[in-house]
């Protein structure tokens, strides 16, 4: 890493700072424009003006608000060439533009009022849901991440083209229902935020056990929800479910460096060597359930789910698992969130802390739901209990069944090992 | 020379570190800090919570400590370099830089998009070198202005 020559050097820390600063520079753009794609696309130019001048020039003293004048300037430029502003919003650009004071220093990411607003903003605005789970992902991680549409198409395994599409029709979707740019008030802030929880949950899963390809986990999935969602809960420090989260991906997170082995097969929970968790992350992932449960919030699905974690963070081995406890906050669980897979899991917690008969017989209903039918995970924890009976015949069978299911490779050869008996 | 090896620091090098701290400070700082430092030893310190908790690494050639670095992550997605410092005798080596990096390191690991540090005067050319830019200045708690200088973390 310290071997880069210069040029390359200079172009990571542009990107480095794109990526810090994308957020606020789109959302403050949007403010003026009122328009999301056009904003975008500004910042990008912005961007492409960086990495040709700061290589000479040196990367400037506030980077964000050499980004921000740039892009203002070519907003005026675009409007004075294509006329397509009115009036009315023209003045305040050219003020704001014309303003040579460089903008207040905001170095531990404080941000005022505004700013704020705006970035609050611009994330409700792409988990809109009026788009589509893949578009307000693709659209999250554009905007608020500030991924380049490659970077997204490599963290989804799919062509870049596909996002390409994705972020042009979220924007003329967004721009054709004229959805307002700005913060939602009242009944509609707690669904609208909903929506924005499960974009940022949903975005760190695939990357953190990753649906398809080779790799059981992609991490930049993961840093970027993480991301995101801390930018989030500074936002909004008052809504407990956003701590919540935040301190479920932090302590899911935490165990990243332990979850797979140097030739990339995965290692399950509690087979994990412990000390390679990351401290720094788990702390942190308690300090923000902390905030939860003083927020009134210890029941949210996102508290529950942190609450689980911490549990198993809390536990310097396997072996000194709480499992009575964690088998608890699941029938908390499927109660206030209820779903095949939090019966699945509710099963296992079950199973750990009574036995496996216990978790056979919680799996009983699953085996009609529909859902479930194509679930590996379904038959490789059925398989899991069976071996425990030592019924081991019927446990390889279930193994063999749910290899066929999965669609990850790493994962494919584990139940396949199981399946012959051979783990 | 040999070779610089970068370890987390152990509780009981506590009163060490806040030895080569107190040397570090006293050959860096400009005169009335000098004074304020010689006059309350207790200015100078190293929480026992931050060696608990991993957030300090140290820099040893052969089995001697020669400099050492702390972290702290801060809401969001911002660390904070809190100190750095290098054993008198050692500097120009690039210890601190090895330090910097380690820091970088960690603060990458729990995601972290940038780090920033209060710079005296005397270290602003380091930290310049070490890819951190200016954007503000603060005062400290000992009176002098410190330059606020981030670098972002590169995620990958």
């Amino acid at each position: 890493m310290d071997k880069l020559s210069p040029e390359f050097a200079t172009q990571r820390a542009v990107e480095a700072v794109w990526r810090i600063e994308a957020a606020k520079l789109i959302a403050g753009l949007t403010k003026m424009t009122r328009d999301v794609g056009l904003a975008e696309e500004l910042a990008s130019d912005a961007l492409v003006v960086a990495l040709q001048q700061w290589p000479e020039s040196g990367i400037p003293q506030n980077p964000g608000a050499w980004l921000m004048q740039t892009a203002k300037r070519r907003a005026i430029d675009q409007f004075r060439r294509n006329k397509v502003m009115t009036q009315k919003a023209m003045p305040s650009l050219t003020y704001e533009a014309e303003l040579k004071e460089q903008e207040a220093p905001d170095y531990d990411e404080r941000l005022d009022d505004d700013v704020k607003d705006n970035v609050l903003s611009l994330i409700f605005t792409a988990c809109h849901p009026i788009l589509g789970p893949d578009a307000r992902s693709a659209l999250t991680l554009r905007l608020v991440g500030g991924l380049t549409t490659a970077e997204i198409a490599r963290a989804y395994l799919v062509p870049e083209p596909t996002i390409q599409q994705r972020i042009v029709r979220a924007k003329k979707t967004l721009a054709d229902a004229q959805v307002p740019f700005e913060v939602p008030r009242g009944e509609e802030r707690a669904q609208r935020l909903g929506s924005v929880l499960e974009v940022l949950y949903l975005i760190f899963n695939e990357g953190y056990s990753a649906t398809a390809g080779d790799d059981w986990m992609r991490t930049e999935l993961c840093d970027e929800a993480l991301r995101v969602g801390r930018i989030l809960a500074q936002l909004a420090p008052d809504e407990p479910e956003v701590h919540g989260l935040v301190a479920l991906m932090e302590i899911q997170a935490s165990r990243s460096p332990a979850r797979v082995k140097p030739d990339g097969t995965p290692i399950l929970l509690l087979d994990q060597d412990r000390s390679r968790w990351n401290q720094i992350l788990i702390r942190r992932g308690l300090t923000e359930l902390g905030k939860t449960i003083e927020l009134g919030g210890a029941l949210g699905p996102y508290a529950l789910q942190a609450a689980i974690a911490a549990c198993h963070a809390r536990a310097r081995k396997a072996a000194d698992t709480d499992w009575k406890r964690i088998a608890s906050f699941y029938d908390e669980l499927s109660i206030v969130a209820p779903s095949p897979v939090v019966e699945l899991n509710r099963a296992v917690a079950h199973s750990m802390a009574h036995g496996p008969e216990a978790g056979l017989r919680l799996l009983e209903p699953l085996m009609e739901v529909p859902s479930m039918r194509n679930y590996h995970l379904l038959p490789s924890v059925r398989g899991d209990f069976l071996s425990r009976l030592g019924r081991h015949e019927e446990a390889r069978a279930e193994f063999a069944r749910a290899a066929e299911m999965t669609g990850n490779a790493r994962e494919r050869e584990l139940l396949l090992r199981r399946a012959s008996g051979n783990a | 020379m040999s070779r610089v090896e970068i370890r987390i620091a152990r509780p009981d090098e506590r009163l060490d570190l806040i030895e080569l701290q107190r040397r570090a400070s006293l050959a860096s700082e400009d005169e009335d800090v000098r004074q304020k430092l010689q006059d309350d030893p207790g200015l100078i310190d190293l929480d026992e919570e931050m060696l608990a908790n991993n957030e300090v690494v140290v820099a040893e050639i052969g089995d001697r400590i020669v400099g050492f670095a702390t972290i702290i992550a801060h809401e969001g997605n911002d660390a904070e370099l809190e100190g750095l410092f290098v054993e008198p005798t050692e500097w120009r080596k690039g210890i601190g830089t090895a330090l910097v990096h380690a820091i970088e390191r960690e603060a990458a690991a729990w995601g972290a998009s940038r780090i920033h540090v209060l710079a005296n005067q005397n270290a602003l050319t380091f930290y310049e070198a070490a890819g951190f830019s200016r954007i503000g200045e603060k005062r400290t708690e000992l009176g002098p202005m410190a330059a606020v200088m981030v670098k972002p973390v590169g995620s990958r």
